[in-house]
């Protein structure tokens, strides 16, 4: 039950949070063109500027990464058993993930603020889900 | 039971890496897409203190749209500013725009001006 918990509030909840953070604040993305014909005016909210690209761009891969952590750290206690600098493999995937994006001739995009939200998602999940002296983490 | 663990750990990697890839895709910036760019830069030109920039407007990545986000600030005369996007736009080949200048952060959208380019 209480897997069900942690998938639905560290895994789920995020994951659908970034997405609609995506799909009503984004335009012209590229999922966007693939999901909605020409002319489709559905209810975007339409901002721009600093803090406006924070949530737009930097919230969801927050949510992705957050979401991301959350579900290996809820596998590895499913799996059970005591894998070798586990947290440093899931740290490494999530920063992995944006810095792949500063090789040359990729299709993606490298944001310092995207870094940082994935530094700052897997601390977070890391807290909630991991931390070893938290005794209520210990019994997920 | 621990075949069927050890399989989740791809299948969870592979779901969020199709995730990633659907939504950290830059869309090519074609040669409409230039244009819009330096419409905004044009525009923002001097009036950076309102202007917030140039996009197309709705879903689709080519239009006949543009909208011109701008901060609700006293003073400015938007449909002027509307007529100096028709002429920075037509200067990079965009004729025939619809222009709108529409408030930042408005929901729904709220324009200010709004003009049909020749």
């Amino acid at each position: 039950m209480k897997y069900a918990r942690a998938i639905l509030i560290h895994i789920l909840l995020p994951l659908t949070a970034g997405g609609m953070v995506y799909l009503l604040l984004r335009s012209n993305s590229w999922i966007h063109a693939q999901l909605f014909s020409p002319g489709s005016d559905l209810p975007v909210i339409k901002s721009h500027g600093f803090l406006a690209d924070i949530l737009k761009y930097n919230l969801p891969d927050f949510c992705w990464s957050y979401s991301l952590a959350s579900s290996l750290f809820v596998w590895k206690r499913w799996w059970g058993e005591a894998i070798p600098l586990f947290s440093f493999w899931v740290l490494l995937i999530l920063a992995g993930a944006e810095l792949i994006q500063l090789l040359p001739g990729s299709d993606f995009r490298f944001d310092l603020i995207d870094l940082f939200a994935a530094f700052l998602a897997f601390g977070l999940s890391f807290y909630f889900l991991q931390q070893p002296a938290k005794p209520e983490n210990l019994s997920l | 039971m621990k075949k069927i663990k050890l399989l989740i750990l791809p299948f969870l990697l592979l779901i969020f890496s199709m995730l990633f890839m659907a939504t950290s895709k830059v869309p090519i910036c074609d040669q409409d897409c230039s244009a819009v760019v330096n419409v905004g830069t044009a525009l923002r030109n001097g009036r950076t203190s309102y202007v917030e920039g140039v996009y197309r407007c709705g879903y689709s990545l080519v239009s006949d749209t543009l909208c011109v986000f701008v901060k609700d600030t006293a003073g400015i005369d938007w449909n002027s500013l509307a007529d100096t996007t028709c002429l920075i736009a037509a200067q990079n080949g965009l004729t025939g725009q619809k222009i709108f200048i529409l408030k930042n952060f408005s929901f729904p959208s709220d324009t200010v001006a709004r003009k049909i380019c020749p």
